[in-house]
Parts: C-alpha cells; sequence; structure tokens
C-alpha cells in the first residue's frame, strides 16, 4: 500500500541502519519483485525515498541492479502505474545540485533510458473505456465526453513522451476546450454532436498514425486489468476498504477525472491531469459568464503553446497542417452555444463509437504482438475464461495481412517481409513447375537421417530458399556414394616392397600399376595407396570400392 | 534389383487419370456451409471418396493450419476432421457429400489461442529457450489435434517449435510404430493425414519437414515399457542437442504428443518430463488425471506449469478399424506420396542369410498397469541401475515367410558395427546382446516393406523408398505393421 508515513517511517529505519544496508537493499528488492503489480510502485517509492534521503550507501547498492528492476517492474504493470514509474525515472535522472551525478550508475541509467524507448515506441488508446461506452448503449453527451477523456490522455501520454511535440500540445488543449464546451449544462444540437463524433475519430485516427511512428505500451495497461490472475484480483480484494485506490486509479486518467480519490502520492499523473482540468473548468466557468472573452482564451492558448501569433487566421493554418478543422469546428460550436439553440437530447452515439471501435486497421497496426502477449499469462482461468479479443486472434490471422496467393501463409507488410514473400513466391513458382513436370520423372523418398545429422540439422536447409529436392537428392546420394577417400588417407596405407618383389606391381582390381618409391621415414620402399590382400597387392583405393559392398565396416554412412 | 516397371506404369496412369475423373464429378453439385465465429464444421469422409472445399469468405483454419482461400483442398479417404474459424466463414464443398457434417457451436479454439499466446509469452521472455508443452490426455480427447495447433500457431508466429511424437499408433511425418522429433519450419499440409512429407528428391507443395525417427516397432507402448522408455530417453538426448545446436527451434521449444497415458502411467510421465525437461503440462479432457498427476508426479511447482484444457465436443471415438486406415495410409504415403506428389519406390531381391532380422519384444506387461505402483516402481528401480538390452528386443533366429510377409522393417542404422561378425552367429548371445545396445536406440534410416519372401531360395523382395545398389545397412527390425497392396 501507499503512504508517506510508512514510506518516510521505513526510510528513517534505513538511515539508522545503514550497517544493515545490504540486507535492507536485498528486502526491498525483493519485495518490488514480489508484490502484486498494482504494488510494486509504492515499493518504488520507498526505493526512491531511501535512496533521495538517505544517499550513501543505498544508491549504489540498489543501482546495481535498478534497471532489471525497474524493467521488470514497467513491464507488469498496468498504464497509468507505468507513466508514474517513468516520472519516478526521470527524477533519478536529474544530477545531484552537489556531486553533478544522477541517483544512479549512469550505466544502468542509459540502460532504464533506451528500455522505456523501446518500451514506449507504441501507443494506443484504451480499448476498455470505450468497450464500456459501448455496454451502456444509452448515448449520451458523456460519451462524447468519455471519447475526449480518452483521446486527452492518449495527446497526454504522448506529450509525454514527446515534450517538444508542440502541435501535439495545441491539440491537448483544443480537446480540453471542446470538453469544457460540452460540459456545459446547455444542450447542443443532434448534428454538432454527430459532427463532434467524426471529428474526434478523424483526431482518434491521426493520433494513431503519430503513434505508430512512436509506439508506446499503453494499451496493455487497459486489457490488464481484467484480465489479473486469480492471485492479483485476491490481491486487490484483499487491501483494506481504505486504500483499495487502484481501481480508480485505473479509471481515472480515462474516464473521471472529477472522481480523483484525494491520495496525492497515489495518483501523481491522474492528479495532474486533474488540476489541468480543474483549471480549465474554471476558466471555462468565467467563460460562461463572459463568453466573447474565449476567442481571445482561445488564441492565448495557442500562442502560449505553438509561439505561433495569436490570430485566428495562422490556428485555421495550424490546423489544416494536422490535417484537422476541428478548431474551427469548435468555434462553431461556441457559436451556437452561444446563441443558446436547445437541442433534443441525442441517441446513435454508440453506434458512431462502435464503428470507430471496429474500424481500425490502424489499431492493429499500432499494437505489437509482444505488447499484447504481456497480458497473457499462462494459468488456467486465464485459458479457460479469457475470450480472444479482435486483436489478439489478429496475431495469428490479419497481422499479417499480405498473403500468399498459392498457399496460406502470411506475411507483414514490411519491406522485410516483401522480400520474404518474393522469394517464398518464386519457390511455389519452381515447385509448381516442377510438380507439372511430376509425371516424366522418378523421385523417391529420401533416407531419415542419423542422429548426429539430425542433431546438426538446420532447418534452413529446408526453407532457406533452396529447393527440398536438392536436400533430398543429397541424403540419397550419401547412402549411395562410394566412400571417397582423400590423397591423405589413400596415401597412409603403404604396403612395404617385399625384397624379392619388382619395384612394380600390377593391381589386382583396376589393372594399374603400382610404383614403389622410397620412403624417407622408414628407409624402405614402399607402395603408397597399396593394401596386400591374401597374397596380392592392389590399390588401397580400388580394394576400398569394391570391398564397399561386403565390407560393412566402412558404412556409407561414415564416409 | 530393379525398377518395378509395373508398379511405376500404373504410377503414371494414376497420375494422368486422375484429374480427368474429377472434372467429371466437379459438375455434380456443391454445396456451402456457413460458419459463425468461434464455431467449427465437423464432417467425416468414407474412406472411398474424395472431398474437395474452398473457402469462399472469412478466414479458416484446421487445426491451426489456415485455409487457403485461393487454392482447392482436396480432402481424401476416410477422415474425420474439422474447419475452425475465429472470424466466421463460408465453406464451399464439392465432389462428394460427407457421410456426416455438422456445424459444432462449441469450439476450444479460443482456448487454444490463449494457451499459445500464453507460450508465446514464455517465449518472448525466456532467455534458455522456449517452453516445453507436454500434452496428455485420454484417448481420443484430441491431443493430435492440439499439439497441431499449438505447433502451427507458432510457425505462424515465424517460431520453429519442434513437434515430438511418442504415441507409437500415430503416423505423425513418417509411418506408425516410430517415435519422431520434427522441427517445424513450414506449413503443415491439412491435405497429408501425417501432416506433412519428409524429404523426397522430388518437389512437394509445401516445405518438407526433416524428422529423427526412432522405431518402436509396436502399436502399444505397454508391450515393451521398457524399450519405449528407452527410446524416449535416446530421443531427449538428442533433442537436447539439437536445442543446443539450432538456435531458432530452442526459442520456440518443445511440444510433446502422447498415447493415450492414464494415471497407471506416471511414472512414465515422470520420464518424459524429466527427460525432455518439460515445464508446462497440459491435461486435457479429464480433470481427474490433472488432479491425480498432481498428487503423483514429483516436480518443482515453480518450474512445471500443470494445466488443463477441455476436450473439444468435436471429439469422436474413434475405432481401431479407422486407426488402421490411418496407418495403412500412412505407409502407403511414405512409399508411394501423395495423389499430387507421387514417388517411386524401387524393389530389391535380399538374400536373407546376409541380413539380421531384429524384433521388438513384447513384453507380457499388459497388466502393468493395473499393477501396484508399489510393483511399478521396483521395475522402475531395476530398470534405471542398469538397461536390460535383452528386454528390448530379440533375434529373429528364422527368417521366412510365416514372419516376414507383408511385414514393415525398419532399417536400422548399424553402422559402427561389423556386422559381418553377427550376421551369422544367431544364437550368439553376447553378440546379439551387443546388436540391442548398437542400434535399439537409434534413428532408422528408413522403412521397406516385404512384398514376398521365397522360402526356398531364402530371398525376399523388398520394396525400398530409394534406389540404392546395395542396402544402406544388414541389420532390420521387423515391426508389429503389416501392410496390403
Amino acid at each position: 500500500m501507499n503512504s508517506r508515513p510508512i514510506i518516510e517511517s521505513l526510510t528513517s529505519l534505513a538511515l539508522e541502519n545503514t550497517e544493515a544496508a545490504t540486507d535492507i537493499a536485498k528486502a526491498v528488492e525483493k519485495r518490488i519483485n514480489k508484490a502484486i503489480p498494482s504494488q510494486k510502485l509504492y515499493a518504488f517509492y520507498l526505493l526512491d525515498s531511501i535512496c533521495k534521503n538517505v544517499g550513501v550507501p543505498y544508491p549504489s547498492l540498489f543501482g546495481a541492479n535498478i534497471f532489471k528492476l525497474f524493467s521488470q517492474a514497467y513491464s507488469l504493470v498496468d498504464d497509468p502505474t507505468r507513466v508514474k514509474l517513468i516520472k519516478l525515472f526521470r527524477t533519478w535522472k536529474i544530477p545531484n545540485a552537489v556531486t553533478g551525478l544522477s541517483l544512479f550508475d549512469e550505466d544502468q541509467i542509459e540502460l532504464i533510458d533506451k528500455f522505456l524507448i523501446r518500451a514506449t515506441a507504441a501507443n494506443r488508446p484504451p480499448e476498455q473505456q470505450r468497450q464500456i461506452d459501448l455496454s451502456n448503449s444509452k448515448a449520451t453527451k458523456s460519451s462524447l465526453l468519455r471519447e475526449i477523456d480518452d483521446l486527452t490522455n492518449l495527446v497526454n501520454s504522448r506529450i509525454l513522451q514527446m515534450p517538444d511535440d508542440s502541435k501535439g500540445r495545441e491539440r491537448f488543449q483544443l480537446l480540453q476546450k471542446l470538453r469544457t464546451i460540452l460540459s456545459q449544462p446547455s444542450s447542443i444540437p443532434q448534428q454538432q454532436l454527430d459532427f463532434t463524433k467524426k471529428q474526434l475519430q478523424s483526431i482518434r485516427e491521426d493520433e494513431l498514425l503519430r503513434l505508430n511512428a512512436f509506439k508506446q505500451q499503453q494499451q496493455p495497461a487497459s486489457k490488464q486489468m481484467p484480465q489479473l490472475s486469480v492471485n492479483q484480483l485476491q490481491g486487490l480484494l484483499n487491501l483494506p476498504s481504505g486504500n483499495n485506490n487502484n481501481f480508480p486509479s485505473y479509471q481515472a486518467p480515462f474516464g473521471k477525472p472529477q472522481q480523483q480519490p484525494p491520495n496525492q502520492l497515489n495518483n501523481a499523473n491522474a492528479q495532474a491531469l486533474f488540476s489541468m482540468m480543474s483549471s480549465i473548468l474554471n476558466q471555462d466557468q468565467k467563460r460562461q459568464q463572459q463568453q466573447p472573452q474565449f476567442q481571445v482564451n482561445n488564441g492565448e492558448f495557442n500562442a502560449k503553446s505553438s509561439k505561433s501569433s495569436s490570430k485566428d487566421p495562422s490556428d485555421n493554418s495550424n490546423e489544416s497542417s494536422l490535417g484537422l478543422t476541428n478548431l474551427e469546428f469548435l468555434k462553431d460550436i461556441l457559436r451556437k452555444s452561444k446563441a443558446g439553440v436547445k437541442v433534443p437530447p441525442m441517441k446513435g452515439n454508440a453506434g458512431i463509437i462502435r464503428v470507430n471501435e471496429k474500424d481500425p486497421v490502424h489499431v492493429k497496426k499500432n499494437e505489437t504482438p509482444e505488447v499484447i502477449l504481456t497480458r497473457f499469462e499462462l494459468n488456467q482461468n486465464f485459458i479457460n475464461n479469457h475470450e480472444p479479443t479482435e486483436e489478439e486472434i489478429a496475431l495469428i490471422y490479419t497481422i499479417k495481412d499480405n498473403q500468399c496467393s498459392n498457399c496460406s501463409k502470411r506475411f507483414f507488410s514490411t519491406p522485410e517481409d516483401a522480400k520474404k514473400k518474393a522469394l517464398h513466391l518464386d519457390w511455389h513458382f519452381r515447385t509448381n513447375k516442377k510438380l507439372k513436370a511430376m509425371s516424366k520423372q522418378i523421385h523417391n523418398r529420401s533416407w531419415f537421417l542419423s542422429d548426429q545429422q539430425w542433431e546438426q540439422f538446420q532447418e534452413d536447409e529446408i526453407v532457406g530458399g533452396n529447393d527440398n529436392y536438392d536436400i533430398g537428392v543429397g541424403l540419397n546420394n550419401r547412402i549411395n556414394e562410394k566412400p571417397v577417400l582423400t590423397e591423405k588417407e589413400m596415401n597412409k596405407k603403404v604396403v612395404t616392397i617385399p625384397d624379392d618383389a619388382e619395384n612394380e606391381v600390377i593391381c589386382g582390381i583396376c589393372r594399374d600399376k603400382l610404383v614403389g618409391v622410397f620412403d624417407d621415414d622408414s628407409g624402405e620402399w614402399i607402395w603408397r595407396n597399396a593394401i596386400k590382400q591374401r597374397g596380392r597387392v592392389y590399390h588401397y583405393s580400388c580394394w576400398i570400392e569394391t570391398k564397399g559392398q561386403g565390407d560393412r565396416d566402412r558404412s556409407p554412412e561414415r564416409r | 534389383m530393379s525398377v518395378d516397371s509395373s508398379l511405376l506404369q500404373s504410377i503414371i496412369d494414376r497420375s494422368s487419370d486422375g484429374p480427368h475423373v474429377e472434372k467429371f464429378q466437379e459438375i455434380i453439385e456443391t454445396h456451402t456451409v456457413e460458419v459463425l465465429p468461434f464455431q467449427e464444421w465437423r464432417f467425416e469422409i468414407n474412406s472411398n471418396d474424395k472431398l474437395k472445399l474452398r473457402l469462399l469468405k472469412g478466414t479458416a483454419e484446421i487445426f491451426g493450419t489456415e485455409v487457403s482461400p485461393n487454392i482447392d483442398l482436396t480432402l481424401q479417404g476416410s477422415l474425420k476432421s474439422s474447419i475452425s474459424t475465429f472470424s466466421g466463414c463460408t465453406i464451399k464443398y464439392w465432389n462428394c457429400q460427407p457421410s456426416s457434417e455438422y456445424v459444432g457451436e462449441e469450439s476450444c479454439i479460443g482456448s487454444y489461442l490463449n494457451l499459445h499466446l500464453g507460450l508465446e509469452n514464455l517465449r518472448i521472455n525466456s532467455q534458455t529457450g522456449g517452453p516445453r508443452v507436454l500434452i496428455i490426455g485420454p484417448k481420443d480427447s484430441g491431443k493430435t489435434s492440439l499439439s497441431r495447433v499449438l505447433v502451427s500457431y507458432a510457425e505462424k508466429m515465424d517460431r520453429r517449435p519442434l513437434l515430438v511424437n511418442l504415441s507409437p499408433r500415430d503416423s505423425i511425418f513418417t509411418m506408425p510404430g516410430s517415435l519422431t522429433a520434427t522441427a517445424i519450419s513450414g506449413m503443415l499440409n491439412i491435405e497429408n493425414i501425417t501432416l506433412g512429407e519428409t524429404i523426397t528428391t522430388g518437389p512437394s507443395f509445401y516445405h518438407p519437414k526433416q524428422p529423427l525417427v526412432k522405431c518402436f516397432g509396436l502399436e502399444n507402448y505397454r508391450d515393451n515399457l521398457k524399450l519405449y522408455k528407452y527410446l524416449i530417453e535416446r530421443l531427449s538426448d538428442s533433442v537436447e542437442k539439437r536445442l543446443m545446436a539450432s538456435e531458432d527451434v530452442r526459442k520456440a521449444g518443445i511440444v510433446i504428443d502422447t498415447p493415450a497415458f492414464h494415471i497407471g502411467d506416471f511414472e512414465v510421465i515422470q520420464e518424459i518430463i524429466d527427460d525432455f525437461k518439460v515445464d508446462v503440462l497440459v491435461v486435457i479432457g479429464n480433470e481427474r488425471l490433472l488432479v491425480d498427476l498432481k498428487r503423483k508426479l514429483k516436480y518443482d511447482s515453480s518450474k512445471l506449469k500443470l494445466l488443463k484444457v477441455s476436450k473439444s465436443s468435436g471429439c469422436i471415438d474413434v475405432d481401431d478399424k479407422y486407426k488402421r486406415e490411418m496407418q495403412q495410409r500412412a505407409i502407403k504415403e511414405y512409399f508411394y506420396g501423395m495423389d499430387n506428389s507421387q514417388l517411386s519406390p524401387y524393389t530389391i531381391m535380399v538374400n536373407l542369410k546376409e541380413f539380421i532380422f531384429m524384433k521388438p519384444k513384447e513384453l507380457a506387461a499388459l497388466n502393468m498397469a493395473f499393477m501396484s505402483t508399489d510393483a511399478v516402481e521396483d521395475e522402475a528401480n531395476k530398470t534405471s541401475a542398469e538397461i536390460k538390452y535383452s528386454d528390448f528386443m530379440e533375434r529373429v533366429k528364422i527368417a521366412s515367410s510365416s514372419n516376414l510377409e507383408n511385414a514393415i522393417l525398419a532399417i536400422a542404422d548399424d553402422s559402427d558395427l561389423e556386422v559381418g561378425k553377427y550376421v551369422t552367429a544367431v544364437d550368439d548371445k553376447e553378440g546379439n546382446l551387443e546388436l540391442i545396445k548398437a542400434i535399439a536406440g537409434r534413428s532408422v534410416l528408413g522403412y521397406c516393406y516385404v512384398l514376398g519372401c521365397n522360402d526356398k531360395e531364402g530371398k525376399a523382395k523388398l520394396l525400398i523408398p530409394s534406389p540404392v545398389q546395395h542396402l544402406p545397412t544388414k541389420t532390420f527390425i521387423l515391426t508389429q505393421f503389416r501392410y496390403h497392396e
């Protein structure tokens, strides 16, 4: 659980017992490793507190493992927690004012940095909330609001990754304003709402496209919640009632910032969002009193974020560069709401959301399989009860959307896979050609491999562009092949020429001459590549070749 | 030694006849069937029929292997199978009416996919290697189907898992009576009942597979548990070495398919777990078995995960006749290949006296499984102390038509032996022991079939898969399997 007093008291304990630092460090690490994902963050806060407040020797003790600790925990926790972990990590990177060194070992920090860049390489909107929207099929303005919140969160998390993205910031603020307008009590015409939907949808798509280039882990967390192992769920349920802030912390950034629990440390990110929201809400109240002022405000926002001129035309140019017209639309809405047009309550929003939900080829492309897979824990409950979602099924289907026209093999739409596919099609072409000519030729099943050959066999010999029949022929030749002797092998077999024999002798098999030579090593005259059997002399190579039939000692396998 | 010209002729005839016949029948009638998401179309085909089908809409798979929308599938001979779909699909079929067909509303593919993705997660996160999955279940519970699904899904994600088959009744990639290990580096062949083909000298529509084949030679693993366990041990040795040498395979892990073990076989299961370093045990279709295994097996729960998946409602009890037919077809395909890639086996005359015939012993262990576990344990302790090779096999003293006719022989790898000295010494006990020791656990080079036996001349006519001047070895393992052309 997360509580300042506990962390403080534990920190002071660590301070008083520096002689047991190693053990304390181990205990904290153990806690981080063993704690259920939702609790890991708090253990990190403790680690952080000890390192920052106590200092030596803790940073060096934790520093050795910090990358492992951090990356493991990061991969297990849900999305909001990840954001908080990143924030925590940022504080570690800030150099100490006195020493000029960062809290932990530079190498480890760098590792974490790289890890985070990789881990945040994919981003996707949280599906969960929209799922909820779907189930409450009764459409209200609130569904639109949620969509906005959802998008806001998306944009926000992107801004966290790309602090320099002024357009992202701008969009963030636009969304905030849109939200403000919508949350006003006055009703808005149905058409307007539908239009807003479409706008939001296009924002979403654009956002997804952007994130494609800058992928991130956001989405697994949204899925992780319902898929917690039984243990984890029990862990959550067993939490003291005052402390069950995991669920709110999960929902807050997506849905209802207003319901943010007051616990400060618990949810820094949602807190930040909340404060932002409330500040905007405050402005909104002013605006409600004094609508015309909004135009000015609007300009101010843009000036702050994009450092562009505060005039409306430039806003428009900004938008078109974003491929969006929502600012104009926003103003449109403003005008309408100012005019106080009254409209009946709206229906059918859910349908639009559904389209939004199903639409996305983008969504599928956006998620990295690794991210989805992290949700899959191999446990009984999960295997029996989880119903695979579309993008999980896509992992074995549409994620590779480039299907071979000759068979069902699939490829990614990436340049590398395009190459693979070309090779694959090439293989089909050759194979089909040969299959057609098949009846004219005789083919056989090849012999199986011996244990040793199989143990060394590489599958690329089959699928690596080679044609298997070449291997097949090779395998059969192996059996048929006469053992080929190297010259060295042949020359090793020598027969000393008997005193009474001629220098030259005829091989009993090939009828060629064997000519004696003087061997310096032994100091005798010898025949090389020769063997004496039953009183006759043969070339050793001839002997082997003919004896190959009956001589099981030299089985072809052994070559 | 010559090519059997009549055989060749018949193959050529068949291959040119085949397509014409189909074209006539194609006109007759077509049916379409729609399958909703997470359902499956189950069908059975009679032995003389040939069902053609094509995917019209959606995506579909047969035991994990995706059905291509671009090509017609031909399923032939007696077959009980199913097409399942995640997305919903429409299938067109023609050429024959399945003997039974219906859409089953319950499909296990969802939980199979969960299992697969869970395993894939392990693959990603493991430094040492992919998961080693052992599948255990009663008869006809879908063990082979599940293992097919798991390796197929893995293959779809560019993995190269090793499929180990420990069920000698089943013919995976080759003859029945074999224990095999095969890296799955390409799609399985849905049209082939042995899941795919091994390497030939000719082209094949799918990438062939390269199995390691050990010959058990008996249909029931219980007929010689000692040999069975010895083979498993030797197979696992080779698998371990293969995993060391091939990083791609190591990262993908192993899926082990088994015969219908029951709780009485727990020591065999234990041995498989230990030998293959199994870390995920999946019990299919029998909760009781899982509970019993948890109680009986010695394992480290942090290293071995026990899971259960439910039996598919599409599982049907197959009778022995069906199994026999499957085996006969597997044998036929080994020699003659598939319809679209036919092979030409060779015949060769051999002098029986020049060869050694070994036969796996059928131990009177039929009731072993029902014996008290203590007795089984005693037995196990004895064998683990020293390997009793004499229990594995026996020498066939007089090879004649009475024991060879129509038999399937495995060509044993005796390359380390000076076989010459054993050939004549039929009764040499020591010599025979050495023989068994040398050949029992080794892979076989191939199989041959005894076309005929002439007792007077002491000669036999063998059908061998590939042309050779001389048979590569002098030692055969005489299996329990017979084949009738």
